[in-house]
Formats: C-alpha cells, sequence, structure tokens
C-alpha cells in the first residue's frame, strides 16, 4: 500500500501560519503544543551575499522506518498500512524517549495529561477523502498532500515544466 | 451531533474567501471550514479567517446597551439608551442646527447597513457630514481613477493575475495583508509570469518577486515617471492607443522628460542598472497587471502616486485587455460608501472624517455617531483625536467590543459582526457576495441596520425605516444602483440584471468622451523632511497576524502569541550606529509623540527607515506618533514616511 506523506515546498511558503491555526482548530491541541509549527530561517545572508528569508511548515514525518516506534518501550507507537505513524494514548507512559530520536523534534510532551502528542495527519479526515486541515487551508500551496508517488510525480512536473520556460526564454521552443 | 452548516463569508480582507460555519442545533457556532464553490480562494483560507470565530464568541463582546455614569458605563435598555440618543441630538440640532452632527462608518460593513446609515444622515438627522474609513483606505485610489479613467470601479478580476506576463506589486503586502491573493501570485509564477515588488520592506511578497526594489518611501511618483521617461526616449510606447484611446499625452511627455534616470535614481534611492532593469522587463511584458495597495496611497502624494501609474500603463497601452490592467486591493470587505448622495437630499459635501475630528475639536461638531469603527487607534496623531471627542457632547458608539473609541462615548449600542446579520458586501474585484446569517449576535446585541431603523424611528421618522427584511433593503438600494454601478458595486449583480457583463475599458473608458485622461504629476519634497533631529522615515505596516486596529484580533491567544507588543523593524548597520541590539527596549519620537517598541534588527529594511505594526497594543500604537498630514486631492493621511528618531531606553 502506498504511503501518505506531505510535502513542504519552501518556495511557496510565505510563513502566515494558517497551518498551525487549521490543526489547532481541528485537533483541540492545548496551548503550547503545535502538532504543525512555522519555523523562520533569516533573515540572514547566505554565502553567496543573498539574503535568506525562508519559511518551513514542519510536521511529523510519519517515517518509513520511524525511530520513535523503535525506541518506545510501552510498544505505543505504531504505523498504520497506509503509513500514518500514530501514538496510542492509553499505552504512552510520557517517557519522552520519542523525542529524543525524533530527528525533527515533532513528538511534544503534553503536561496536563502526562502523555506524548504528535501529528496524526488528520487520519480521521483522511479516511473521509478530505486533506488534512493544515493542507487544506494552505492557500500558497505551499503544503501538498498525497502518496509518495504522488508527490514525487508532482516535484517531476514542477522540474519540467521549468526546463520548458527555461527552453522556451534560451532557444524559443514552445 | 447533527449539525447545519451555513455558507458565507470571510469578515476580513477584500478577497472574502468563501468559508461555511458548522452550527450545532442549539445555534451555537461550531467551525469554520473554508467553501470549495467560490473562485477566490478555493478551499483555501488563512489563519484569520480559521480563527474568526474564536473572537465572535470572545466573552468581552458587548451584549447589551451601555450608557455612562461619570467613568464608568451601566447597562440600560434599548428604549432607554435609544431615548438618550434622540433627546440629546434633537435638542443639539435645536440649538446648533444639524451640521452640529457627524456621522462615521466602518465601511466594512454590509451594502445594506451603509446604505441605511446615510440615509439616517442625510433623511433624518440632515447633516451632509458623514465619512467612512475608505477615507484611510482606498479614498486615493477612487479618486485617482475616477479622474483618469472616469469611475472608480475595479477594472479587473482577480483571474486576470493568471492571464498576464508581468505583476507589478507596488506598495503590497499580499502574503500579511491578503494571503489568499498569494495562491495567484505563485499560480502566476508558476506559469511563468515575471513579478516585481516595489517596497521598502524585503516582505514575503518581495521574496517572490524576481526583481524587487527597495526604494525610499514617498518616491513613488519619481519612480513611475521615471520609468514612462525611459518608455518614451526608447520609443516604446503605444502611440496608436494613445492618439485613439486618449487625451493629454503632451503634457505628461513634458512634465516626464525631467525625470532623467540620474536624477530618479538619486530621489529614490536605486541603482541605475536596476531602475533600467525594471524598465527592461516592463516593455519586454505584452501583458502588466498592477496590484497596488496603501503603501503607494498613504501618502501626501497619494492620489499622485496612482495617477502616476495610471499614466504609465495608459501610455503603454496596457489597459482594456485581458491581463493588463489594475488591481487596488481594499484592505478589508466593504460596502458601497458613494451611494445616495449628499445633493440628492439637497445637501453639500460634508467633512471628511479629519475635519469632522478638528471641527469636534473647535466645538462645532456637538455629537458623533460611530459605527463599529475606531478612529482613536486609527487616524493619525491620536491624543489629538481623543482630546476632541473628549469635547463632544453626545458620542455615540456602536460596536461588537469596548474599543479604544468606546471608551469615550456616552451610549454604546452592542452591534453585531459579518456572521450574524444578513447583507450582500463587495470583494477586491467589486463583485458583490451574499452574506447569510449564521448564528444569534449575544444576548441583547443586534444586527446593525436593525439598530439605525430603531434609532430613525425613535426620532418619529418610521417611514423609510420600516423594512421587514434585508433583502427590502437591497430592492431599495438598487432601484437607484444606475449611479451606484459606476461607483463600484458589483459585477454580479450586473451580470444577474443582464445589463451585460463587458470587460471595461475593452472599447471605451468611463468618462462622457470614452476617452482616458492623462494627468501630469509631480514629485514634490516632503514638507516634512527628515533631518538631523528626527532622521528616520518610519513606516507603518500590517502583521500577518492582527487585522487592521486588532480590535477583534488582538483577542485571540493565537495571534497575540505570535505578534504580542509593538516592534520595531531597523536595519542591523542603523541598529549598530544607535548602539541598539535585538530585543532592546526602544523610545520612538516623532514631532507629535514617542511611542515604545521592542528592538527587530532585521536586514529586510532599508537602512534608512524603521518599520512599526500598525495595530493597538496594550502599551500602545503607533498612531500616537503619527503626525497629522494629508494628501490634498483625496485627504487620506501620510502613514508611510514620517520622520522619527530611534533611541534606546
Amino acid at each position: 500500500m502506498p504511503e501518505y506523506g506531505i510535502l513542504v515546498d519552501f518556495s511557496r511558503c510565505i510563513g502566515c501560519r494558517a497551518c498551525e491555526a487549521a490543526c489547532k482548530e481541528t485537533n483541540g491541541t492545548p496551548e503550547g503544543i503545535n502538532w504543525i509549527k512555522n519555523i523562520r530561517i533569516g533573515p540572514e545572508y547566505g554565502p553567496d551575499g543573498n539574503l535568506i528569508l525562508t519559511m518551513v511548515s514542519l510536521n511529523c514525518m510519519h517515517c518509513g522506518k520511524a525511530p520513535c516506534i523503535e525506541v518506545c518501550p510501552a510498544k505505543a507507537i505504531s504505523k498504520r498500512p497506509d503509513g500514518i505513524v500514530l501514538i496510542d494514548s492509553a499505552k504512552c507512559i510520557g517517557c519522552k524517549h520519542c523525542l529524543w530520536v525524533c530527528p525533527f523534534g515533532a513528538p511534544q510532551f503534553n503536561p496536563a495529561e502526562g502523555k506524548m502528542t504528535k501529528c496524526v495527519l488528520c487520519y480521521q479526515r483522511v479516511e473521509q477523502g478530505k486533506l488534512p486541515a493544515c493542507v487544506a487551508t494552505c492557500h500558497p500551496k505551499a503544503l501538498k498532500f498525497g502518496t509518495t508517488e504522488e508527490l514525487s510525480t508532482y516535484i517531476r512536473e514542477k522540474a519540467a515544466r521549468r526546463a520548458q520556460r527555461a527552453s522556451f526564454y534560451i532557444i524559443g521552443l514552445r | 451531533m447533527e449539525m447545519n452548516t451555513i455558507q458565507t463569508h470571510c469578515p476580513f480582507c477584500s478577497i472574502a474567501c468563501g468559508l461555511s460555519i458548522r452550527v450545532d442545533l442549539f445555534g451555537r457556532p461550531k467551525q469554520v471550514e473554508p467553501r470549495y464553490d467560490f473562485e477566490h480562494n478555493r478551499g483555501a483560507l488563512c489563519s484569520r479567517g480559521i480563527l474568526s470565530l474564536e473572537w465572535m464568541r470572545n466573552r468581552e463582546r458587548l451584549k447589551k446597551p451601555l450608557i455612562r455614569e461619570k467613568d464608568s458605563f451601566r447597562e440600560a435598555s434599548w428604549s432607554e439608551a435609544l431615548q438618550k440618543i434622540t433627546s440629546v441630538f434633537r435638542s443639539l440640532i435645536e440649538k446648533y442646527g444639524p451640521t452640529s452632527i457627524a456621522f462615521y462608518a466602518s465601511s466594512r460593513l454590509s451594502n445594506e447597513t451603509l446604505y441605511l446609515f446615510k440615509k439616517l444622515c442625510y433623511e433624518v438627522v440632515k447633516t451632509p457630514h458623514i465619512d467612512f474609513n475608505d477615507r484611510l483606505g482606498v479614498a486615493s485610489a477612487r479618486a485617482a481613477y475616477t479622474l483618469s479613467l472616469g469611475s472608480s470601479k475595479p477594472p479587473n478580476p482577480l483571474a486576470d493575475l493568471l492571464a498576464t506576463n508581468l505583476i507589478l506589486i507596488l506598495g503590497a503586502d499580499p502574503s500579511s495583508c491578503h494571503p489568499v491573493l498569494m495562491k495567484y501570485i505563485f499560480d502566476a509564477k508558476d506559469r511563468g509570469t515575471r513579478i516585481v515588488v516595489i517596497d521598502p520592506r524585503r516582505t514575503q511578497t518581495a521574496r517572490v518577486a524576481d526583481l524587487h526594489l527597495q526604494i525610499k518611501p514617498g518616491t513613488d511618483v519619481a519612480f513611475l515617471n521615471g520609468t514612462l521617461n525611459q518608455l518614451i526616449t526608447a520609443g516604446l510606447i503605444d502611440r496608436n492607443f494613445i492618439a485613439k484611446r486618449t487625451k493629454g499625452f503632451d503634457s505628461v511627455q513634458e512634465v516626464v522628460s525631467k525625470y532623467t534616470s540620474n536624477r530618479v535614481a538619486e530621489i529614490t534611492g536605486i541603482k541605475e542598472e536596476q531602475l533600467r532593469a525594471f524598465t527592461r522587463l516592463y516593455a519586454q511584458s505584452p501583458r502588466v497587471m498592477v496590484i497596488h495597495s496603501r503603501g503607494l496611497e498613504q501618502h501626501p502624494q497619494g492620489a499622485s502616486a496612482v495617477l502616476a501609474c495610471i499614466n504609465l500603463a495608459l501610455a503603454t497601452g496596457k489597459v482594456g485587455k485581458q491581463g493588463c490592467g489594475f488591481i487596488p486591493l481594499m484592505g478589508h470587505v466593504s460596502g458601497v460608501t458613494a451611494f445616495p448622495n449628499p445633493s440628492s437630499y439637497g445637501l453639500k459635501e460634508g467633512y471628511t472624517i479629519y475635519e469632522m475630528v478638528e471641527a469636534a475639536y473647535r466645538n462645532e461638531i456637538k455629537g458623533m455617531y460611530i459605527l463599529a469603527s475606531n478612529p482613536v487607534v486609527s487616524l493619525p496623531d491620536s491624543s489629538f483625536v481623543k482630546a476632541a471627542l473628549r469635547k463632544l457632547d453626545l458620542l455615540v458608539v456602536q460596536d461588537v467590543f469596548l474599543t479604544e473609541t468606546a471608551k469615550l462615548a456616552h451610549v454604546i449600542l452592542p452591534g453585531s459582526t459579518l456572521y450574524e446579520c444578513e447583507g450582500t458586501i463587495n470583494a477586491v474585484d467589486g463583485g458583490c457576495v451574499e452574506l447569510k446569517k449564521a448564528f444569534n449576535a449575544p444576548k441583547d446585541a443586534k444586527e446593525d441596520w436593525r439598530i439605525i431603523c430603531e434609532v430613525a424611528k425613535s426620532f418619529g421618522v418610521s417611514q423609510g425605516f420600516d423594512y421587514r427584511s434585508v433583502e427590502e433593503v437591497f430592492e431599495e438600494l438598487k432601484s437607484g444602483t444606475r449611479e451606484t454601478i459606476s461607483l463600484g458595486m458589483s459585477r454580479d449583480l450586473l451580470v444577474s440584471e443582464g445589463a451585460g457583463n463587458e470587460k471595461l475599458y475593452e472599447d471605451r473608458f468611463a468618462h462622457s468622451d470614452g476617452l482616458a485622461a492623462f494627468y501630469p504629476v509631480e514629485y514634490a519634497e516632503p514638507a516634512d523632511h527628515v533631518s538631523s533631529e528626527y532622521p528616520l522615515l518610519l513606516i507603518t505596516f500590517k502583521t500577518p497576524y492582527h487585522f487592521l486596529t486588532s480590535s477583534e484580533t488582538g483577542r485571540v491567544d493565537f495571534f497575540n502569541q505570535k505578534c504580542p507588543r509593538p516592534y520595531l523593524e531597523i536595519h542591523p548597520a542603523t541598529a549598530e550606529k544607535l548602539r541598539i541590539s535585538q530585543g532592546d527596549k526602544v523610545t520612538v519620537r516623532s514631532r507629535c509623540g514617542e511611542v515604545e517598541a521592542v528592538a527587530e534588527v532585521t536586514d529586510t529594511i532599508r537602512e534608512d527607515c524603521v518599520a512599526i505594526p500598525m495595530h493597538w497594543f496594550k502599551e500602545g500604537w503607533v498612531n500616537l506618533i503619527v503626525p497629522k498630514q494629508f494628501d490634498p486631492t483625496s485627504k487620506i493621511p501620510n502613514y508611510k514616511s514620517i520622520p522619527v528618531s530611534v533611541e534606546r531606553k
């Protein structure tokens, strides 16, 4: 079965944080816990003297071989056949091991419940055929949702268009 | 639980995104979801739209009419509040005449509400003094479009952005103010459209641009004239179009010939190569769409700058075709404010809002009725505005929250938000959208248009104010619409009336002779110049989080966490000179006051400029230090180039 994922198109993200707001509205996460977080890089000068100011929205990557699953002593984290990695809060003991090993800082500790929480890729919405809340609301279309196959096709199409445009400017090929 | 879904529109920016509100069986709103069937957003929504229920359900909403008792307010019944309004207004009218009363409203209300408010002003109180907060917004653009093209109606639909070769964004930051518009800009870019941004700040919009020119604030006239001069010299103008469709080109040619590239480079602070690069891009693009907004308009030369921009497009024949034209961005969804005319009631043009405030200060205006607006925060020189409003014998404020302005009121009427009333409202391209009532306003609060009718009735005028539904108001409004349409009413309305859905300006412009008029404009050095005392230019801007005076978004935790206090964007070089480092508390001084802010050292701003968000914060707001200075044509205040000094606290 193909795995689902979210693709972040850096060039399109404008840092409006609509994804954060939509996630909070849909999943009702408590204050201070953002399952998706918009990170600002810059403004700073890059090595070539260009001003860098980039925004990136990061959620759980729902890894293929997720380190959080490997380390969880309570066996609370599991991966569904469609690729979505979930924490079973009934089993979670709140030891924060998953936070240690996650390369993306996705799992967050909820002090009120004493458990770990993280992005669930809006699996209820996905099961109904809807897009995850953050992707649905993203107006510059910086977030894309789909199976890994769809996502790579999207990137290739974009690259193909880029090549076509360049050829138009360089050799006039329409 | 079962839910009802009501389809309506977002009450914030002028994109007017379609959204649906899920309401449970008790009539309580539960969730906002974007709609896929509305062309402007197609399923997208920004954070302000998603969280719009947060402030509508806020506890601080005004629920009952309030009447001032010395320094505090007491709750009152509707009849008591209305009684007080009419009795004081009546005695003022008897003593000082009807011109002692002034009306001011936000234009972020439905067409029907604004129509009734004007009717109340002209027909019941019979005063000519009424103004709307679009004086601070699209006034410059309206004045310039009317002068030059004959009508202030926005000429192009948003979809034209996808059918053009170059998008020129002048003093606008859609990424903060109209986030959903970025969808069009990115999509256009994907299709190979070039993007040029002219903005002293490197915004997220500027990051997308192929060319970003950080010109000095307030020098747009020189920049645009210079570009036109270069195009004329290179012979890249459309002589055919100029001869057939326009008049007065010679005078413009004469004026712009003075704008040589080295002079323009000196005025705008941009290198000559960059100016040439822009001219080249402009000339290479057969179709150009211009998006402009407050950055171009809120200057002492606001209307002139828009005229310069129209001159450029007319001279190159880039108007009146698909993918060619202008999108003047309104800050927010807006009702029509130009109808009815005072002349149809035998009245003269009344005061603009700042003239009202000044008249109140010299005791000429004694009573004011402010509808859903917050002039204490939004007008320049806030402390003067406050002092003037304090002098009024009766200040009536109808709003949803206890704003800074409402705190000065004698009577406060609890109004409704745009989710709580029915009506029609206009989006950015002049299209009229229908608002539906999703839920009731809290407790005793009422729909704005009903309150206005009740005020009229308590004045003893029931004829003409006894509407049973908002549709009846709309029918009446529409019967006079020939006039309204030319003043920027709806495209959809035109289509539904069968009056034709012709492309605007394809064959003729809206002047009676069908020709567009060139207006030569000269760059004028600002009267209020930077000096050794006030060496930096202050720009005020909108963040992606709060909205306008943040009387609504300021009550949502999400936005307050992102933008909790006023901050000052300052360039590292300037900051080093002033020994300011990131996070320092600074005092910003202008010739009318001072305000505190936290320094945000950033490369995204010009070295000779600083910038503070325009929103309201508990610690203070930037309009306290914005002096009174207006564009002579449109009376728009200057919010974008104010000489200031900055000092570490």
